[in-house]
Order: C-alpha cells, then sequence, then structure tokens
C-alpha cells in the first residue's frame, strides 16, 4: 500500500491512495478516514459535504454477498456484508467515522465522474449550500484520491 | 430573478401499475401492490411478499433497463419538443442491474462493470443520441430525489438546457436477502407507516423518469407545465450503517436545507409525502424531524405500502405522486394505515384529502444515512 501526490490542473493537490484490490471495503474505508484526519485541516461537521466517485458500487461486496446466499441459502446468510453491496457503503462510512453531517453523494462510473464531482462540490460550495467538500475517486482495482 | 425549473413530462413503471391515471387511481383507492411469490419460497427466502412487476419478460441481467425504458417512453410519449442533444441524464439507483452480479457469483463469466447504475444513464444518452452530461447516483433509496434535485441545479447553473431525471431499481434478490437478514423486512407482508402495528418494509421494483427544463425555455417551445422543482437538502446522519438516528436530527438538517435553499417557511408547506419505510426506528425518526419542523398538524402520507420499497427509484416515483396531488388537488390517503402510532406526532392522512397546495415536500432516506429533502411546486 502506497501513498502517491500530484498536482492537479487546479493548483490543488490531490492525494492517491493505492489498495490491494482484496482489501474489505471496511478496512479500505478506515485507511481512508485515518489519512483524511492526518492529512486536512477540515472541522468534519454538517457543513462539510463528501462527495465520493466510484466505480465499484458495492459490486465486489454483492458478489460475495451472494456468494454466501448460494452457499447458506438466503435466509441464512451473515447480514454482515449487506451495507456494503450499496454503491454509498464507503461515502457512509467515512461520513460515521469522521463525523461529516453535510450533504453525502455518491456517483458511479469511470474516473472521468471524479472530475464532475469536483464541479458539483465547486457549484455547491459557490452556492453557500457547504463550507468546505471532500471529494474523493474510489476505485478499489486502482487506487483512491482526494481532493478538498 | 432566478428563472424557475419546471417538469414537462413524467412517466414510471411500478408494480401498482404502469401509466399515470391507473396508478393514481389505485393510490386514491388505498390499493396494494404487495403479493406471495411462490419463486421466493421455493428459493429459500425467510418471507416471499414483494410488489413486483408483473408480466415483465425482460432478460433478468437487464430488467432495470426494461423499467426505465419504459418509464422513459412514457415520458417522451408526453412531451412536445424535441430534447436538446445537451440534454442531462441523472438516474438513481441502489443496486444497479444486481442479477448480474448473482450470475457473476454463480460462476458465469460476465463483466459486471457493464451492469452498475452507470448502465441506465449510458442507456438514456444510447437511445436518445444525447452529448449532455451524466450523473449516476449511487445514493441508495434516496437516489431518485438526489437525481431530480441536481437536475434542477445544473439547469439553474446554465449547464444545461434540459434534463432526464429520475430512479431505478429492478427485484433484487440480494437486496431482499439482505433487508431480511438486516431485519428491516415486514415478516406479515405488510408494509403499512406509521401504524402502530407496522412491522418493517416490503421489498418492490420499479422507476420513474422526469423531463426537467427552465421555464422560459418550457413556456417558449409550448411545453406543458406539470410542477416545479424547488430545492433539494441534504445531510448525513454519521450514525449507524442501517439504524437511523434516533431523533431525526439529520433529517431536520435536511429539510431546514431545502427550506432555505427555497426561502420558504415552515407554513408554505402543504404537506410531506414522507419516507414511510414501516420499520419502527425509521418512521418514527421521521415523525419527530416533521414535527419539530413543520408542528404536528403537517398532513403526512407515504405510499411504499402500495408500490413495496423501490429502493433507487421511491423518491422519483414519489415526486410523481406529488405532482400528481398538486394537479388534482388531492392527496391520496397514506397507503395501508390502520391505527395510528401514537408516539407518531403527525397527522398522517387516512382519507383523501382535498387542497389546493402551492409547495409540497418530499423526503427520502438511505441505509448509511443519507437524508433528502426535495420541495415541488405548483405549475
Amino acid at each position: 500500500m502506497g501513498i502517491y501526490k500530484k498536482d492537479i490542473k487546479d493548483g490543488q493537490v490531490a492525494e492517491c491512495l493505492y489498495f490491494d484490490a482484496a482489501l474489505p471495503v471496511e478496512q479500505v474505508c478506515a485507511y481512508i478516514a485515518e489519512k483524511l484526519k492526518e492529512n486536512t485541516n477540515l472541522s468534519f461537521d454538517e457543513h462539510t459535504a463528501l462527495y465520493v466517485a466510484t466505480n465499484d458500487a458495492g459490486i465486489a461486496s454483492s458478489v460475495v454477498f451472494w456468494k454466501e446466499a448460494i452457499t447458506h441459502g438466503p435466509a441464512l446468510l451473515g447480514p454482515r456484508l449487506f451495507p456494503w453491496t450499496l454503491a454509498n457503503g464507503v461515502a457512509s462510512c467515512l461520513s460515521r467515522t469522521l463525523g461529516i453531517q453535510g450533504p453525502n453523494i455518491t456517483l458511479v462510473g469511470e474516473q472521468a465522474v471524479f472530475t464532475q464531482l469536483k464541479a458539483m462540490a465547486m457549484d455547491d460550495l459557490n452556492a453557500g449550500r457547504i463550507k468546505a467538500a471532500l471529494v474523493l475517486w474510489v476505485g478499489l482495482e486502482r487506487g483512491v484520491c482526494l481532493w478538498c | 430573478m432566478k428563472d424557475r425549473i419546471v417538469v414537462t413530462a413524467m412517466g414510471l413503471e411500478t408494480a401498482l401499475g404502469n401509466t399515470l391515471p391507473a396508478v393514481w387511481a389505485k393510490l386514491l383507492q388505498g390499493q396494494s401492490a404487495a403479493r406471495s411469490w411462490q419463486d421466493l419460497e421455493e428459493q429459500g427466502f425467510r418471507y416471499a411478499t414483494a410488489c413486483r412487476v408483473a408480466h415483465c419478460d425482460a432478460p433478468a441481467l437487464r430488467r432495470g433497463r426494461h423499467l426505465l425504458g419504459h418509464a422513459l417512453s412514457q415520458a417522451l410519449a408526453n412531451t412536445t419538443t424535441d430534447l436538446p442533444e445537451n440534454t442531462g441524464v441523472f438516474i438513481g439507483s441502489t443496486m444497479g442491474e444486481s442479477a448480474a452480479f448473482e450470475a457473476k457469483a454463480s460462476g458465469e463469466s460476465i463483466d459486471v462493470s457493464q451492469y452498475n447504475c452507470a448502465s441506465f444513464t449510458r442507456y438514456v444518452q444510447e437511445r436518445l443520441g444525447l452529448k449532455g452530461p451524466s450523473f449516476a447516483f449511487g445514493t441508495a433509496c434516496a437516489a431518485g430525489n438526489y437525481a431530480i434535485g441536481y437536475a434542477a441545479r445544473q439547469l439553474a447553473s446554465g449547464k444545461i438546457d434540459a434534463a432526464i431525471a429520475g430512479g431505478v431499481d429492478a427485484f433484487s434478490r440480494i437486496a431482499m436477502a439482505g433487508f431480511s437478514r438486516a431485519r428491516a423486512m415486514s415478516p406479515v407482508g405488510e408494509c403499512r407507516a406509521y401504524d402502530a402495528k407496522r412491522s418493517g418494509m416490503l421489498l418492490g421494483e420499479g422507476a420513474a423518469v422526469l423531463v426537467l427544463q427552465r421555464e422560459a425555455d418550457a413556456k417558449a417551445n409550448g411545453a406543458k407545465i406539470l410542477a416545479s422543482i424547488e430545492a433539494l437538502g441534504l445531510s448525513a446522519d454519521a450514525y449507524h450503517a442501517t439504524a437511523p438516528e434516533p431523533e431525526g436530527e439529520g433529517i431536520e438538517r435536511a429539510i431546514r436545507a431545502a427550506l432555505q435553499e427555497a426561502q420558504l417557511s415552515p407554513e408554505a408547506i402543504a404537506w410531506v409525502c414522507g419516507h414511510g419505510s414501516g420499520t419502527r426506528a425509521s418512521d418514527l425518526a421521521e415523525s419527530k424531524a416533521l414535527a419539530r419542523v413543520f408542528g404536528s398538524q403537517i398532513r403526512v402520507a407515504a405510499y411504499k405500502g402500495a408500490f413495496g420499497h423501490t429502493l433507487g427509484a421511491a423518491t422519483a416515483i414519489e415526486s410523481i405522486c406529488c405532482i400528481l396531488a398538486l394537479q388534482t388537488g388531492s392527496l391520496a390517503p397514506s397507503s395501508m394505515l390502520v391505527q395510528k402510532d401514537e408516539q407518531i406526532a403527525v397527522n398522517v392522512i387516512r382519507e383523501v384529502y382535498s387542497h389546493q397546495a402551492d409547495y409540497v415536500l418530499n423526503c427520502g432516506y438511505a441505509f448509511g444515512g443519507l437524508n433528502s429533502a426535495l420541495i415541488i411546486g405548483k405549475a
């Protein structure tokens, strides 16, 4: 697991964290949260919004969840994985872990969606709906990028 | 002066019906699409009652696309003008085409990336030859409100000249098993929001599509104006993966954010289309929030007892219900209510309520603590 920093075109710094694709989403969330706490000076509260772009959309967890259903039957499988089958699993986990109570948005798509989300965040900031924004790309095969 | 964003066409596909008049008539009569399904019993599901679209001959892996396609066709049939090339597409979904993920788990060789909720926006763009931006909202059971609200924001900013917005979710065995095992599903097969004997949710499926434009453009094109989209308020509980924050504080923040953006006082809202999932915790938290913002006399109705919980489609379908109520001056009764829970501190509608409203509020919440509140205005 490594951390890479690079400039993006508007001069802000994006931090990209690369993960092993096999890592459980729960652990990915915990790791991102830890890094965010270490590397940003934002106050995590109701005035901060979280924007997550992802191409995973809970699919990896859905496949594992349904394999368990096939093995044990749908009436007996463990419920622990279910919240991670939803596309907003990472965003909701980060809001809980960091205490971010503002808007919580997940967009699904390829990495271009990250750019769309940054524009959405800027619009929401300019409109005064929020005071701070955290924008992340979470692609479990490729890594996580942060912009704030 | 800010240009109003208006709805000029809409369509839906649900287990209750697949035309606007049919669905509205059944809601006014208090009907429900819930029934028991033998295939779910045979497959070993704990509960076998759900609201599914009968006689749907779509391929299992593209059932969501099929539902969305029907809703889209219906909306387009009611559109009087051609959509511009830069029309934006905004679709919300909780599960995507989850039958594909089940197939992958069963060992089929399948590229699952072609079945996530972005597959729905791609479908709409390709079918209509649109070149505007697309937004696939993976914001679970509140996704329809997100899609409609952000479509209105993009229109207001002038980035696009029209929008197709809505939500879709096909019946998902993953969701059926997951909600059952999370103890959210009604063991008696009835979703009775706000009722003293409510016992949980029912799973449904469906799709809803709305066409949005700026009012000036709609008028210039001779489009019929059905309603306006005034504001979207959002918040997160930051509390629990599946349970709502019990006092509804996050819900209250979302509602107040919507009111602030719309520059409306709580008194301006005539009634609320509630989330009303039928779970004890969620309905109670919602009623506390509504009572704090609007007072205990605020009229509330919820329709998941009629449609089932259609997940990412729910708030889009319920937005259409709000618009039909605004158009007809009649609020349909809250579905399946028998005896209101004394702890539910709002005025839940039991019978058709006739009222010419100016503004209504459509609330929707999601697993993970997401809260959304969409204010819809009369035409």
